[in-house]
């Protein structure tokens, strides 16, 4: 039930997720699941464009069981090193798992 | 912000698009900075132990970064990219220890670790060119 909770109370944006006019490009979050036991939050994004990311920015805040919300934070993911050395970025349609650790109240 | 790999990026976060340029700029640099490090021990043909000499001085550089009293965009990134150098340059210590002529693996994979960077480079360097796509 925690879990269920802190998941849906997790205020996730992606900059480019609701960009007008953006269906040629774009990486979407499709859900975040919380693991109370790590303390670890697994924020789960597909890339809806035509092309392969090399790198994406993400800001999330935490609301707080209590209401309150931590402030926003942001996450800068660079997968050029994939890229290089052929384990490859996120291609279209492929989907990316990223991991929040350490969140105040997570 | 999302950035591709054909070199365009859509941005939203002008600070995150900064972030990411310069720090794939100051990877390069650092990578290069790697580069003339090895390729000095390795000139160096009494060096005995060419990653332990490559280790102190990459230390060095990343203490001098780190102390800058004003911070530099990618300067994260630049310290990242040094503290992988040490990262491998320990493996190699390990591997050359193990091999039967320490000192020329050691060298080996020194010389390896420089190829790697000349072609991570200007792969880096490539990817910090990005172009804002019109109308984001």
């Amino acid at each position: 039930m925690k879990r269920n909770l802190i998941a849906l109370l997790i205020s996730l944006s992606l900059s480019i997720a609701c960009w007008p006019q953006t269906s040629r490009i774009g990486v979407a979050i499709t859900g975040a699941d919380y693991d109370s036991n790590k303390g670890v939050t697994t924020i789960h994004l597909v890339n809806i464009s035509k092309k392969e990311v090399s790198a994406f920015s993400l800001t999330f805040r935490a609301v707080l069981p209590d209401g309150t919300s931590t402030p926003s934070s942001r996450l800068l993911v660079d997968l050029l090193g994939a890229v290089t050395h052929g384990e490859g970025g996120i291609l279209p349609g492929g989907s990316y798992e990223q991991t929040i650790f350490g969140q105040p109240g997570l | 912000m999302v950035a591709f790999t054909d070199g365009t990026a859509g941005v939203q976060n002008d600070s995150a698009f900064r972030d990411l340029v310069e720090g794939r700029r100051a990877a390069a640099i650092a990578m290069q900075r790697v580069n003339d490090i090895l390729s000095g021990v390795l000139a160096d043909s009494t060096e005995q132990h060419p990653a332990a000499a490559a280790i102190a001085r990459i230390e060095g550089v990343i203490k001098s970064a780190q102390a800058a009293k004003v911070p530099w965009g990618g300067r994260n990134s630049y310290v990242l990219a040094l503290k992988d150098a040490l990262q491998n340059l320990s493996n190699f210590q390990k591997a050359a220890a193990a091999a039967t002529s320490p000192v020329e693996r050691e060298q080996s994979l020194v010389h390896a670790l420089i190829d790697k960077n000349k072609e991570d480079i200007p792969n880096a360097q490539r990817h910090s060119e990005l172009v804002k796509e019109v109308g984001q």
